[in-house]
């Protein structure tokens, strides 16, 4: 033990710049290897926001593009990506609303046209009735104005 | 890489939510569903001679002319919303 500190006690300095060199060196390959996962990272970031429509580490302002602050990288794209994510949602509740108005479109249109026939009909049945009366009260094919209304009515005709 | 001279702090303003469901409305011509302009009907002064099948035949000519007015009134109110005017 004492034989082997002898040998290495003269050499004292460099052994301890060995150790510095050795120490330096690792923590630069450490350094390199974190360096290299973090472009890794934001080379998938650009191109996930690209894919979004929306980069991500640039905008767009006022027509021109601006490289961004680095806490402002994926900002924009994160809220695209939320927006686009929402729309299958929202389409779907917009298009149940429209099909729900569209409904109940339809149901008041069918109330208001059934009301209609109902009115018409009945004065259509009048019509023919009064028209029936004033042909059976005819005598010898004598048709007088009584008829005649009777007809335009039935017709739907104005009265001259 | 990032050159600090063209960094903004701006934050980019984000698009609103776009919703692309619209119903589309099925309008037919105007001319379509215009009411139409009815003629005066017989003259409801003097007489008339006509037999009892022409009787018949102008009555039924009458009546089929009611119901199609009819329908198409319903026609129209349906596409519209407003009935056509009763005639007086």
């Amino acid at each position: 033990m004492s034989k082997l500190l002898d040998l290495l006690v003269p050499h004292r300095q460099w052994l301890t710049l060995l150790a510095v060199l050795i120490a330096a060196a690792t923590i630069y390959v450490w350094w390199q290897r974190a360096e290299a996962g973090r472009l890794d990272l934001i080379a998938r970031a650009d191109g996930i926001c690209e894919a979004a429509g929306t980069p991500f580490r640039t905008a767009l302002i006022k027509g021109r593009t601006v490289t961004l602050r680095q806490k402002h990288w994926g900002v924009a794209c994160l809220a695209e990506a939320r927006r686009l994510n929402a729309i299958p949602d929202q389409l779907n509740a917009a298009s149940l609303d429209a099909m729900l108005e569209d409904l109940e479109r339809r149901e008041g249109r069918e109330a208001v046209d059934a009301a209609l026939a109902n009115r018409q009909s009945k004065r259509a049945a009048d019509a023919v009735a009064r028209m029936e009366a004033a042909d059976a009260a005819v005598l010898d094919d004598k048709t007088t104005g009584a008829w005649a209304g009777a007809v335009n009515d039935a017709a739907g005709l104005r009265h001259r | 890489m990032m050159l600090l001279g063209c960094a903004t702090a701006d934050p980019v303003p984000v698009a609103e939510p776009v919703v692309v469901v619209r119903t589309v409305r099925e309008t037919p011509p105007a001319e379509l569903t215009r009411c139409p302009v009815l003629p005066a009907g017989l003259p409801t002064e003097g007489q008339a001679l006509i037999p009892a099948p022409w009787r018949a035949g102008i009555s039924r000519l009458a009546r089929s002319h009611g119901a199609l007015l009819d329908q198409l009134n319903r026609l129209i109110a349906w596409q519209t919303g407003t009935p056509c005017p009763p005639t007086e």
